[in-house]
């Protein structure tokens, strides 16, 4: 049973039984089903299925859609064709991070953006008071519609019958499922090829279609030497891949120009939220965000404070142990002199443990993520 | 005996933190994690054990153990000096998961004042007890 005033997924009570869960947001969730580590492995090697709809799902429509989106985001839409899927952010004044978010492109007047399930609210109230007087409809589909992520080597493989083949990377189709329409978009948040599934009229009261596709995918998974995942093996891929979460790497107060991202931020655009704090902050530019492999075994986690030569220079933003490293790591904001290749010292638990300075991703970009030599 | 899917070995002695203890003699007793503690850290990656001759008091932090997502203090039962430690766990660790009652074993230590120290562990029944209460809660 699930305590009162939290959320389920709509395909929840297909897998609730087979799994640990975990309350994320709001939400009860899969922490895992066999194994984090076998999860995370399953996803580098051959495959896993990702139950994500929690992630906030808005529908933008109107003559002033692209207005809307060209002044709130730090990419811009209006450059983008039709069928292209965009990672940005939305910012504040400071240039600190509202959110980040795919925008997905149907036409000029169409869009479906994919946010952070603990920003929605906060989303949608920065998007209507910032569509003043415009001709443009925002709409919450999260509760109409079902998001499934497909990620790993084999995911392409798995997903033929969808007629994927087509669809490059950061772009989408629309298909139809049992007759719902359901947009595939060769995107993820696991450093692998992979898809993330939308699909549409899937609510709590008529999941039928929903449940289906997730014991369907699940099944050609298994097909495949693959496994259903959970937000476990979720967060361990993302910080593998030096991906950032919202509320640790970015943040209101952390910029994206601060994280690492400033190809998501498009200084051409004439204007946008946030452009000015963020051109500022690139000027004076002070903090970096670093990889960080512990030497020792140990596994950093967020907040712990990093050292060089016995004074403080920075604070890890995201830790986990990494199964394909088989060591501790680390995502850290450092004073930007830091540098690939130098030693620092991270404290945990009171005692301070050497780490170096790497580079993002933490794996070797041969051998495994979506750039890899293919098999 | 068992409490849902958790085994609770009847020759054993526990603590509420969720160690066990097996009390060989006066002179040896041995200690580690429970079979529900090994559950809940999931995926043991790293384990740190105390120095062999150490001495160590009830309740203090003798070893600690890491898993993916989260990080525990493994406290040594009764006070006394620590003998020999499972080193086999440094290479690995898995093996607090797979066998938490025998190859997952954490160290064996010459307690100091085992009788006085003793009637604050849990016996089986207690420990049981324990776990039914925090299974029903979840």
């Amino acid at each position: 049973m699930s305590k009162a005033g939290v959320k389920v997924t709509q395909i929840f009570p297909s897998y609730k039984d087979s799994c640990k869960l975990t309350e994320f947001a709001g939400y009860l969730l899969p922490l895992y089903f066999k194994g984090i580590i076998d999860e995370v492995l399953a996803v580098r090697n051959s495959v896993g299925v990702f139950d994500v709809s929690h992630m906030g799902r808005i529908e933008l429509q109107g003559d002033d859609a692209s207005n809307l989106l060209e002044n709130i985001l730090t990419i811009s839409v209006t450059k983008g064709e039709p069928g292209r899927a965009m990672y940005g952010f939305m910012c504040n004044e400071r240039g600190g991070v509202v959110d980040d978010l795919i925008t997905y492109k149907h036409t000029d007047k169409k869009y479906t953006l994919v946010v952070n399930c603990s920003n929605k609210e906060k989303d949608l109230a920065w998007m209507r008071k910032s569509s003043g007087g415009m001709n443009v409809e925002i709409k919450d589909i999260t509760d109409e519609s079902i998001l499934i992520a497909v990620q790993g080597p084999s995911s392409s493989k798995m997903l033929d019958e969808f007629g994927v083949g087509d669809i490059k990377r950061f772009r989408f189709n629309i298909r139809e499922y049992y007759g719902n329409e359901m947009m595939i978009a060769r995107t993820g948040y696991t450093g692998e090829d992979g898809y993330e599934l939308l699909l549409r009229n899937v609510t709590h009261s008529n999941p039928d279609k929903g449940i289906r596709l997730w014991k369907h995918l699940s099944e050609s998974a298994a097909i495949f030497s693959g496994l259903n995942c959970g937000l476990g093996a979720r967060d361990t891929l993302r910080i593998e891949a030096g991906l950032p979460l919202h509320g640790n790497d970015i943040s209101e107060d952390i910029s994206p120009v601060e994280a690492g991202l400033e190809r998501f931020v498009d200084f051409q655009k004439t204007k946008f939220i946030g452009k000015d704090a963020l051109e500022e902050i690139r000027e004076r530019k002070h903090r970096t965000m670093v990889a960080l492999v512990l030497k020792e075994n140990i596994i950093p986690r967020s907040h712990c404070r990093v050292f060089m030569g016995g004074e403080e220079v920075g604070i890890v933003t995201s830790g986990t142990y990494s199964p394909v490293l088989k060591k501790g790591i680390a995502m850290a904001l450092v004073n930007s002199e830091l540098k690939k290749g130098d030693l620092c010292e991270v404290e945990v638990r009171g005692a301070r443990w050497k780490a170096e300075i790497t580079g993002f991703p933490f794996y070797e970009v041969e051998k495994y993520g979506y750039r890899r030599r293919s098999n | 005996m068992k409490v849902g899917k958790y085994e609770i070995r009847e020759d054993l002695l526990y603590t509420k933190d969720h160690e066990w203890i097996k009390i060989i003699n006066d002179n040896e007793s041995v200690v580690g994690i429970t079979d529900y503690a090994a559950d809940m850290l999931h995926d043991i990656v790293f384990v740190s054990l105390p120095e062999e001759g150490s001495e160590i008091k009830q309740g203090a932090v003798a070893a600690t153990v890491e898993s993916v997502k989260s990080t525990a203090d493994v406290m040594i039962p009764l006070s006394g000096r620590i003998i020999l430690t499972n080193k086999e766990l440094l290479q690995h660790p898995e093996k607090v998961n797979q066998s938490p009652y025998e190859d997952g074993w954490f160290f064996r230590l010459k307690p100091y004042n085992t009788e006085s120290e003793k009637k604050s562990l849990l016996t089986p029944s207690a420990y049981a007890d324990l776990i039914q209460h925090l299974t029903q809660q979840s």
